[in-house]
C-alpha cells in the first residue's frame, strides 16, 4: 500500500469512484532543463497574455485622449513600468521561440533526445540575445527621442 | 433505476472529457500562432519606431490604413490565441464546476479585451481623419 494512492482517487461519468491509474511522478526524476522550459512555456503565455492586456489598455489610453496618454506614459516610463515591459518582452519572445519548437515536434521532427537537449539551450540563448536587443533598442531610442522632444520643448518656451 | 443508464456508453463518454472538441482546438491555436508569427515582427519594429514618440506621431501612425489594419488583425488574433491557451490550462488544473466558471470568464475577459482594443482603433482613426479634413 503507497500512502500517494489516495491522491489517484477519482470519479467516472457516472458518478461512480474509480482508482487512477498511478502514473510517473515529477519527483522520481532527476531534474532536466527540458521539463523547466515545457512548463516555462505554458507560464510565458499567461504572462505574456496578461502583458498585452495592458497594452491594449495603453492603446485604449492613447485613444482617449492626450490626458490620460499623459497618465499612461507616466506609468510606462516609471521604473516599475520599464521592469513589466521588459518582463512582458521577454515572456513573449521565449514563448515565441517555444511555439516555434512546438511547431516543428508537431511535424514530428527534433524528438532525439540530443537534438530536444541541444535546441533547449539553443532556444534560451536565442530568447536571451533577441529580448537583449529589443529592449535595449527600446531603451536607447526611447531615451533619445524623450530628450529631443524635452530640449525643442524648452526651446519653444524660450 | 436512472434514465442515465439507457444511454449507450458512448452517449456517456461524448462531451464528459476536458476538451470535447479537442481536434479543432489545438489547431485553431496552432493556425492563430502561425499568424502571429509575421505579425509579432511588424509589432516589434513598431514598437521601436514610436519609443518615445509624442502623441500626435504616434496617433498619426494609427490613423494609417495599413497600420490599423494590422494592429486590429494582431489583436484579434492575439486575444484568440490567448483565450484558446488559458483554456487548455483551465482544462489541466482547474476541476469541477469551477472550470466552466473560469472558461466562461477566459472567454467574456477576451471578448471585451478584443472590443476595446477595435473601439480604440476606430477612435483613433476618426480623430486622424478629423485632422486630415
Amino acid at each position: 500500500m503507497d500512502s500517494r494512492e489516495a491522491l489517484y482517487v477519482g470519479v467516472d461519468s457516472d458518478g461512480g469512484v474509480l482508482k487512477r491509474p498511478m502514473s510517473p511522478h515529477l519527483d522520481v526524476y532527476r531534474f532536466r532543463l527540458s521539463m523547466a522550459l515545457s512548463i516555462a512555456n505554458r507560464i510565458s503565455g499567461v504572462l505574456s497574455a496578461g502583458g498585452f492586456g495592458l497594452a491594449v489598455m495603453w492603446l485604449g489610453a492613447l485613444a482617449s485622449g492626450p490626458k490620460s496618454f499623459g497618465r499612461a506614459r507616466c506609468l510606462s516610463h516609471s521604473l516599475a513600468g520599464r521592469a513589466v515591459t521588459a518582463g512582458w518582452l521577454v515572456a513573449t519572445v521565449y514563448h515565441l521561440v517555444g511555439g516555434v519548437r512546438h511547431l516543428i515536434w508537431d511535424d514530428v521532427h527534433r524528438f532525439e533526445k540530443s537534438e530536444i537537449n541541444r535546441d533547449g539551450r539553443t532556444s534560451l540563448i536565442v530568447t536571451g540575445g533577441i529580448s537583449a536587443v529589443l529592449t535595449g533598442a527600446l531603451c536607447v531610442l526611447g531615451g533619445a527621442r524623450a530628450r529631443k522632444a524635452r530640449r525643442t520643448a524648452l526651446k519653444t518656451a524660450k | 433505476m436512472r434514465i442515465v443508464d439507457m444511454r449507450t456508453p458512448l452517449a456517456r463518454v461524448k462531451g464528459a472529457g476536458g476538451l470535447p472538441d479537442g481536434v479543432e482546438h489545438w489547431e485553431a491555436e496552432r493556425v492563430s500562432a502561425v499568424m502571429l508569427g509575421p505579425l509579432s515582427l511588424w509589432a516589434a519594429f513598431s514598437m521601436l519606431r514610436l519609443a518615445g514618440r509624442d502623441r500626435e506621431a504616434i496617433v498619426a501612425w494609427a490613423g494609417r490604413p495599413l497600420n490599423a489594419a494590422l494592429l486590429a488583425a494582431l489583436i484579434g488574433l492575439v486575444t484568440r490565441h490567448m483565450q484558446l491557451g488559458l483554456e487548455v490550462v483551465t482544462t489541466d488544473y482547474v476541476r469541477g464546476w469551477k472550470r466552466s466558471a473560469v472558461k466562461l470568464a477566459i472567454r467574456f475577459a477576451s471578448l471585451v479585451l478584443a472590443a476595446y482594443g477595435g473601439a480604440s482603433i476606430v477612435r483613433l482613426l476618426v480623430e486622424r481623419s478629423g485632422k486630415n479634413g
